[in-house]
């Protein structure tokens, strides 16, 4: 297992490191030139190129690539045009609340699509499986950002329940932080519960066929111990490995739903940078973000491996 | 896609009579993107007002008698923007999907029937290309040069390719091991002949299927990607646009994008049950655990 660890880690980095040059790359070939950005528009060309030295934008592609590089490696993202700051900072702060926003939908997705899972497989064919099922497909059959519409319409514009986007510090209070996070977190749950739902009640089937359980409920156990205790616990497992993707895929897709909500995450960040043409920031965040997502699906298999020893094996094998 | 026709025939005697043999959820997906397809093919012709006609006088009416889902903040007619705008919608789903197959399934081939290095770089490029989240790869394809509808569509097809290149590779390879690609090599036919003649025929029944599950995200992600300004742009009555574009009007005027929204949903459950019934269609294996 450890040595699956590292071999994974190792190609990580290496998948890293070829994400950066794209990255790069694709950046170096966006319009807008960041000498002449920073010395403004009624520049001379003698300011400009000043600025390109003075930045080292003379030098050869690969020369200003591994400057870049070594920074990102020092934990220094460069500095944003338009904010004229330091990336660095700004970032974190983007990224923290973005992924605030990803475990509280992870947190709820979990609980709320297990529960699901769990009570359309042991009311298999009934009603309340087909309702289940029913429901949990609305959520993936419409784009997310028309569930966002619907949702501000329904909670912010007719029952005035929540506010509509924006985002409030913890430091103002737990309420107004918390009712900022209700409308984009419900988005994301809405678009993420069916394929949980689903996938626990699959796996919930399997397992409530298996002899232990047969076993748990000849000896006499109450059925909510069998099932809450003994069935459970083993058909969580898929389940896990499958929320692991999800934290990626919410990283990946926040940029809708925080601008849709006008929450100041990373999302926005990115979409702001790129209205902007702030090369360094749009570098960055592109980065950051692919890095995080890249993070998460390795841990989906990583926890993959580490409950299923015959996958463990045969990759260690390949 | 399209060639979902056969519910329009439906009044043939014989049809009716073979339709128990069809799977539920593939006549079902047939029936409602039957009408979503004539939209697409027909929808200009049939708008009762043109798409982009401006009419200050009636900006923002409610649902009515004139306008069937009520009027944009233009003026313009949300019903008959809708209905053209289904065209753009589905276009640039199936095109982006054509595009990641036309791209992925001869390097899935190649990676799957010659390995080796060139097996191996393939797949390695296609590791890279998957690590990015998909819509932030579209993001960076497009962030280039100024957006534009085709733009996104190659955007969207890039970001399927890999998905594509792993099945056709993962079929290639089982294929191998089959008894008629050994009598193939053994009878000294060529690598060409053998990719296809033997194989392909035999993978695109279960590309078929992925093919119409793909449809589905590349629609999404095509309407996500209008939705940021980055795929069409206006005047185009791309549905993710008119929703992008009905935002700020949403307390006074749901309907401008309500309407776009409900179409979308239409099309995206009818292709996931034609896709659903496609596979049990196609592929008797695939019999489903859930």
């Amino acid at each position: 297992m450890l040595a699956y660890t590292l071999t994974r880690l190792v190609y990580l980095a290496l998948v890293l490191a070829v994400m950066s040059v794209l990255v790069f790359l694709v950046t170096q070939a966006m319009p807008g030139d960041v000498a002449s950005m920073i010395a403004g528009q009624f520049a001379s060309k003698e300011v400009v190129d000043a600025i390109a030295v003075k930045l080292g934008l003379d030098q050869p592609l690969i020369v200003q690539y591994g400057r870049w590089a070594a920074g990102i490696l020092r934990g220094d993202l460069g500095r944003s045009l338009v904010l004229e700051q330091p990336i660095a900072p700004i970032l974190m702060e983007a990224l923290g609340r973005s992924l605030v926003l990803a475990v509280v939908a992870l947190a709820v997705v979990a609980v709320v699509g297990i529960a699901l899972g769990v009570l359309a497989a042991v009311r298999r064919g009934k009603l309340t499986d087909q309702l289940v099922s029913g429901v949990s497909y609305l959520g993936i059959a419409v784009p997310d950002f028309f569930w966002a519409i619907v949702l501000v319409l329904v909670f912010g514009s007719y029952l005035k329940l929540l506010p509509t986007g924006g985002y409030a510090p913890i430091a103002d209070g737990f309420l107004p932080w918390a009712s900022h996070l209700v409308l984009p977190v419900v988005t994301l749950v809405l678009m993420l519960l069916a394929r949980i739902a689903r996938l626990t009640r699959s796996s919930m089937i399997d397992v409530l066929q298996t002899n232990y359980v047969k076993f748990a409920r000849a000896k006499g156990m109450p059925e909510s111990v069998v099932i809450l205790r003994h069935a459970l616990k083993n058909a969580l497992l898929p389940t896990i490995t499958v929320l692991a993707i999800d934290f990626g895929l919410i990283l990946g897709g926040v940029v809708v739903i925080e601008t849709i909500f006008s929450y100041p995450g990373m999302g926005r960040l990115l979409l702001f940078a790129i209205q902007r043409h702030d090369l360094p920031l749009i570098q960055a965040t592109i980065l950051i973000v692919s890095a995080a997502y890249c993070l998460a699906n390795l841990t989906a298999d990583l926890l993959y491996a580490f409950v299923n020893p015959k996958i463990r094996h045969g990759m260690r094998a390949s | 896609m399209t060639d979902a026709t056969p519910a329009r025939q439906a009044p043939s005697r014989g049809l009716l009579a073979r339709l128990p043999a069809l799977p539920v959820s593939l006549v079902i997906g047939v029936l409602l993107l039957a009408p979503l397809a004539v939209a697409a093919v027909a929808g200009s012709w049939l708008a009762p007002y043109p798409y982009d006609e401006m009419n200050i006088m009636s900006r923002l009416q409610p649902p009515g008698a004139d306008f069937w889902f009520g009027t944009d903040e233009f003026g313009r007619d949300v019903f008959s923007r809708t209905l053209v705008g289904t065209g753009s919608s589905l276009v640039m789903g199936v095109a982006a999907t054509a595009l990641s197959l036309l791209a992925g399934v001869p390097l899935g081939l190649v990676a799957g029937y010659k390995g080796g290095r060139a097996g191996e770089a393939i797949m390695r490029a296609m590791d890279v290309l998957m690590s990015f989240p998909p819509i932030l790869l579209g993001i960076l394809v497009l962030a280039v040069t100024p957006p534009a509808q085709w733009k996104a569509i190659v955007a969207i097809g890039i970001v399927y390719v890999p998905q594509v290149v792993r099945l056709t590779r993962a079929i290639t390879l089982e294929l191998m091991q089959e008894e008629f690609i050994t009598a193939a090599r053994l009878r000294g036919e060529s690598a060409a002949y053998i990719l296809f003649h033997e194989i392909l025929p035999n993978i695109w029944p279960p590309l078929a299927v992925e093919a119409s599950l793909r449809v589905v995200f590349a629609i999404l992600l095509g309407a996500s990607l209008s939705f940021i300004g980055m795929g069409a742009q206006p005047p185009s009555s791309d549905w993710g646009l008119m929703i992008s574009e009905a935002r700020p009007f949403v307390e006074q005027a749901p309907w401008i994008a309500l309407c776009p929204g409900f179409a979308l949903a239409t099309a995206v459950i009818g292709i996931n049950l034609l896709g659903d019934g496609l596979r049990s269609l196609l592929d008797p294996r695939n019999t489903g655990a859930h």
